[in-house]
């Protein structure tokens, strides 16, 4: 029998010591022993130094954990013997294969598997003792035995880090003013038609033919860009870059797009073009993304406060700077345009994107406490509240 | 260096290991947790990964067995775990009753930040992903839903930056701050005792 003993200390504070940790183990063979040696200058226990290790049972009952091997031939003796002293909280079980747990286990336990890892060690005495933080870095209200919860910053930090690119989109919209939502010339200067662009036009060809049966398509300069109705998904036929720059230019620069029935032609026409498949949500949300250019569409009050009705489906859709944390605080509180960008600390342009992407999908609710009073009410949205895969059947309904 | 332990919960084959993998290497560490159930205790066999994040801490995903899923509700825990990902396989013909288990054993424990992800849809079956949205209004979940491929590391990542950016303004609202000060024994009443 041996006996470890830890302590925790913040270095910069000798008041804010705690009481030494002490791990006692019986059983273990030479590899755990000198892992657990190791564990007193890991990286994942820097903060933890190693006191003392002895010999005696009496210490290993004062310990706050125990780890012991179940295949060393004699585990079941000692562990009678050891059972019988002081009552130990917290057990590590060092098992091989098949696991048959002491008999009369009162304690939290972790079973870790032969050959033990340094890792896995670790995990199990962290869970077991709840030494999440160990750079006295745990915040006060979790000093009773919570985790060391990342601050609010480390979480944006940690979402902007995982999210990978940086914000590319900045550049090209950072020609925009911001603006003051009681401005009026300055909100009709940041608006835009979403008729006068391929958005729009998308929508109200979905809009007239949708209802067909048969697939259509509409002839753009460039390109075809396909739609079989129902099935919620549109083929593109052009250069991808040709297609973002169509999203951007107003439509009365080319002749009105025609439609065309079938797609017997289409496929005749499109066999020397580019194809891919995307979705219609994809589709518009790239289009409205495009034409808006960091202004929001005319048809949407900005001023008024919105919430989102679920969030964009951000893994499919093309990238617009901080679609995911406009989404997460949008989906969350009722808010204008110009609280989320003083909230976020952004630019205006990027939520009036966000938003007309937003729009294009009929995320929005009408404002005025619509999702709240459905939540009170015990009633929800309906079809509504995930268009998704439904952006043409709330087309062919509404119209908008 | 601080630590988020992040729980991945879901049914056989809806990518967890797949998940982790794809975010945190091939190498997975595996151990056992013992949960009390009834009079004896339940072996609860974990997959574990870890992503250090610079300057920021250490991302801990735990991948939740699928056979074990009974007991879900009283394995998570706020101080252990900061949030929860749950993966439905979109292709499941049960992917609803699926999604419905899950979602009664994770309201069944504290509230935690939420974020699902449909895997294996993109073989066109889309009707399910309305369908499964609308299962979450019957929980009142207002949740990040994607559709994901977890063998992808950006829309793992993409998932995980929603949940993120969800305790973010859980957090902000002062939600979360709350709900983890007051627990100091999580789990001592699921433990053996």
């Amino acid at each position: 029998m041996a006996a470890l003993r830890f302590q925790l200390f913040d270095g910069r504070d000798v008041k804010s010591m705690r009481k030494p940790v002490s791990i006692a183990y019986f059983g273990v063979d030479d590899p755990v022993r000198q892992l657990l040696h190791r564990l007193s200058s890991s990286v994942a226990f820097s903060a933890l130094s190693l006191l003392e290790a002895a010999a005696d049972t009496g210490f290993a009952h004062e310990a706050d954990c125990l780890i012991f091997d179940i295949t060393d031939p004699a585990a079941n003796r000692k562990w009678r013997l050891f059972r019988a002293g002081k009552r130990i909280s917290a057990v590590i079980v060092i098992a091989q294969g098949a696991v048959s747990l002491p008999p009369r286990l009162q304690a939290r336990a972790v079973v870790l598997q032969k050959p033990l890892q340094p890792t896995a060690l670790a995990w199990g005495l962290r869970k077991l003792l709840r030494i999440w933080a160990v750079d006295g870095e745990r915040p006060a209200e979790a000093a009773a035995g919570g985790y060391a919860h990342l601050s609010r910053l480390h979480l944006l930090r940690a979402a902007e880090w995982l999210h990978g690119d940086k914000e590319k989109i900045e550049c090209r919209y950072a020609s925009m003013d911001e603006i003051s939502a009681l401005d009026g010339k300055g909100l009709a200067r940041a608006s835009f038609d979403p008729n006068a662009y391929l958005y729009g036009y998308l929508r109200g060809a979905l809009k007239a033919h949708g209802g067909a049966l048969h697939a259509f398509a509409v002839r753009l300069p460039g390109g075809f860009i396909s739609l079989v109705p129902f099935t919620g998904m549109v083929t593109v036929l052009m250069e991808d870059g040709k297609l973002k720059e169509l999203c951007a230019t107003r439509l009365s620069l080319f002749e009105s797009p025609p439609v065309v029935r079938g797609t017997e032609s289409l496929e005749e026409a499109g066999e020397y073009l580019p194809r891919r498949q995307t979705s219609i949500e994809g589709l518009l949300w790239l289009a409205a993304l495009r034409a808006s250019q960091g202004r929001f569409p005319d048809s949407l009050d900005i001023t008024m406060p919105r919430r989102l009705l679920r969030w964009p489906n951000l893994s499919r859709l093309a990238d617009a700077p901080y679609a995911a944390r406009i989404s997460a605080l949008w989906a969350a509180r009722e808010m204008t345009a110009f609280e989320i960008a003083d909230e976020l600390d952004i630019h205006q342009r990027h939520v009036f994107s966000f938003a007309s992407a937003a729009q294009a999908l009929d995320l929005f609710s009408e404002g005025d406490g619509e999702v709240e009073r459905a939540v009170a009410d015990g009633r929800w949205l309906g079809r509504r509240l995930f268009s998704g895969a439904r952006v043409l059947t709330h087309l062919l309904r509404t119209g908008q | 260096m601080s630590e988020l332990p992040v729980l991945i919960v879901g049914p056989a084959g809806s990518g967890k290991s797949a998940a982790i993998r794809s975010l945190c290497g091939e190498r997975l560490v595996r151990q056992q947790l013992v949960l009390a159930d009834g009079d004896s205790g339940v072996a609860i066999g974990l997959e574990s990964g870890e992503l250090e994040i610079p300057d920021v801490g250490s991302l801990s995903l735990l991948a939740y067995p699928a056979d074990k899923s009974r007991l879900l509700g009283r394995f998570i825990a706020p101080e252990m775990h900061a949030g929860v990902v749950l993966l439905i396989d979109g292709r499941d013909e049960a992917a609803i009753e699926e999604l419905r288990h899950y979602l009664q054993q994770i309201s069944s424990a504290e509230p935690l930040p939420l974020a699902i992800g449909v895997t294996h849809l993109d073989l066109g079956l889309r009707k399910n992903l309305d369908a499964l949205a609308l299962q979450m209004t019957d929980f009142g979940l207002h949740c990040p839903l994607f559709r994901i491929d977890a063998r992808q590391r950006r829309d793992v990542g993409v998932l995980l930056e929603a949940l993120l950016l969800s305790m973010y303004v859980a957090e902000a609202d002062g939600v979360s701050v709350d709900r983890l000060a007051g627990f100091t024994e999580p789990l001592s009443s699921g433990f053996c005792s």
